[in-house]
């Protein structure tokens, strides 16, 4: 009997240990593989959707394919009506942008440098950050009414934090011994703010400046929802609203595709700023 | 204690007095620490006194927390004393200066700056000299520590070693009357340590200007100072203030003398933790 049981467990041991352990490792690519992955990825969804569509997986009344988006464009580029409103929400984007970065860098500047100020409107900017911004909507209607000024400030008011708050982040973060430094030079503090604290914060703006970027499209296309449907976001809504799938899904690429292409620039912007980096 | 005090009556005698060309009188310094409750204030240099001859070359060594790199910054004029005065070259001392320059523990070169535009980083903001004598005096300097062909290099682009003798070129290129130097090698590793040290022995040599360089390392100190002064741990005091005796320039064989291993040997028992000195003392009992 205890024989046996000796047996069982000798058995039992090797064999439990003896199954191959696999030792993680990591998968390392070649662009190339990677890059035919990623479009061979892109193709087999966009395949597979238009395989379900043309057999009815999907509805034909309120879904659509790639094939019915390309015909959907072909068509409201027949009536003069993409390009014009492609133009509209570009005019949109780069007014709101704009002004976000701009008014975001020059207020986490001031906010980032003079400590006090930064007491006083932190908590302000803390909670207009995390409050839903969008409420602001109807209130935005009552005062600036629903033209495009209105819709600059939703834009505004959606895009604008990131900005803010990682501007004020980098010139906080500025290194104490790169400030000792520079005292020792005898620098003023317009010195310090040039040669040590922006060069300092500029990864942090560049941060800023991308999520804004990302929140600015997404401004654009609430206010053009909710603010005189205009532009791109504008033919979504007025498509969606009368089952126009195909339409409405050309006005979603259209915003795919732009942020896709800003990102990209926004990156090669990044490279030639950050060649100190390693 | 009264073998410290001893130790001092021993080694402050020089047989003809110096020329003075910093005198620090008196410092203290006390941090009122904002996180005690009790409000305690801690002094961290209790009426120092400490003169530097002109073209001295003075080592201060003291174990971590005995106030040497507060002396340095007050010194330096970052750091606001809370008593005493400092003289350099017969003018008082108050805040930073044009006459003094720190070269920096590792890690203070901009990052976004070339190594040129590191070494130029001084003398931009005098906004005295014309770009391009900063540049001649940029390419002098970075030759003089031997970093030609790195002037377009970033920071990180190149080795702990090299990065600090970018920071040691930023210093001296605004020909500064007094030179501090706060544990510039105290992070690299001890190879790059002992070229830098005879490079810097080397560069004292031609250079000659007064120093303060602030270390832990004994060696180091005895190594490259023509005075070697020891501090206590906090309130930091003199304990010892020691003439090395040898000749410039110095080779690293100078290590292999009697003289200067028995310098090394009082340093060490001079430095010795205070507890350390307790225990035996105890034993003795």
């Amino acid at each position: 009997m205890s024989v046996r049981t000796q047996s069982a467990l000798t058995d039992r041991g090797p064999r439990r240990f003896a199954r191959r352990r696999r030792v993680a490792e990591t998968t390392v690519l070649r662009r190339q593989t990677r890059v035919l992955l990623g479009v061979a990825g892109v193709v087999v969804v966009l395949g597979a959707w238009e395989a379900c569509y043309r057999l009815g997986v999907v509805s034909k009344v309120t879904g659509s394919s790639p094939s019915q988006i390309g015909v959907a464009a072909k068509v409201l580029v027949q009536h003069h009506l993409l390009f014009s409103a492609i133009w509209s929400s570009t005019k949109l984007f780069l007014i709101g942008f704009s002004l976000c970065v701009g008014v975001g860098l020059v207020v986490g500047l001031v906010l980032g440098w003079y400590r006090r100020l930064h007491a006083v409107f932190d908590p302000w900017v803390t909670m207009l950050y995390a409050a839903p911004r969008l409420a602001l909507i109807p209130l935005v209607v009552v005062w600036v009414g629903i033209g495009v000024e209105a819709q600059v400030v939703i834009v505004f008011l959606v895009g604008v934090f990131p900005m803010i708050i990682n501007t004020m982040a980098g010139v906080m973060a500025m290194d104490r011994t790169h400030f000792r430094v520079a005292r020792s030079f005898l620098a003023t503090n317009k010195d310090v703010l040039v040669t040590v604290a922006l060069p300092g914060a500029l990864p942090f703006i560049i941060s800023g400046i991308r999520q804004t970027l990302v929140l600015s499209l997404t401004g654009v296309v609430v206010a053009e929802y909710f603010l005189g449907e205009t532009g791109v976001g504008g033919l979504i809504f007025k498509s969606g609203q009368v089952l126009e799938t195909g339409q409405a899904f050309v006005g979603v690429a259209i915003f795919c595709f732009a942020a896709v292409v800003l990102t990209v620039a926004l990156g090669a912007v990044e490279k030639r700023f950050d060649k100190w980096r390693g | 204690m009264a073998r410290i005090m001893e130790e001092v009556g021993r080694v402050n005698e020089p047989a003809v007095a110096p020329a003075v060309f910093l005198a620090v009188e008196h410092l203290t310094m006390t941090f009122e620490s904002p996180s005690r409750s009790d409000g305690e204030a801690l002094t961290v240099l209790d009426g120092l006194d400490l003169t530097v001859a002109p073209g001295e070359f003075v080592t201060i060594i003291g174990p971590s927390g005995c106030g040497k790199t507060t002396l340095l910054n007050c010194v330096a004029g970052l750091t606001n004393p809370t008593g005493g005065r400092m003289y350099l070259d017969g003018n008082e001392l108050r805040g930073p200066g044009q006459d003094r320059a720190v070269v920096f523990q590792q890690a203070s070169l901009l990052p976004w700056r070339t190594v040129a535009r590191n070494v130029a980083y001084g003398l931009e903001l005098r906004r005295k000299l014309r770009r391009a004598e900063i540049g001649e005096r940029v390419q002098r300097a970075i030759e003089l520590v031997g970093l030609d062909g790195f002037e377009h290099h970033y920071p990180h682009q190149i080795s702990g070693g090299m990065q600090q003798r970018v920071n040691l070129a930023r210093a001296l290129v605004v020909e500064p009357k007094l030179v501090l130097m706060d544990e510039p090698f105290g992070a690299l590793d001890a190879l790059t340590r002992e070229l830098l040290q005879d490079e810097l022995a080397a560069l004292a040599q031609t250079v000659q200007r007064a120093t303060l360089f602030v270390t832990h390392d004994i060696e180091e100190a005895v190594f490259l100072g023509d005075r070697v002064v020891a501090m206590s741990r906090a309130p930091g005091r003199i304990i010892a203030d020691i003439r090395v005796p040898f000749d410039r320039p110095r080779s690293r064989d100078v290590g292999d003398l009697p003289e200067f291993k028995e310098i090394v040997k009082e340093l060490r028992r001079l430095l010795r933790p205070v507890t350390a000195d307790v225990d035996a003392t105890t034993k003795e009992d």
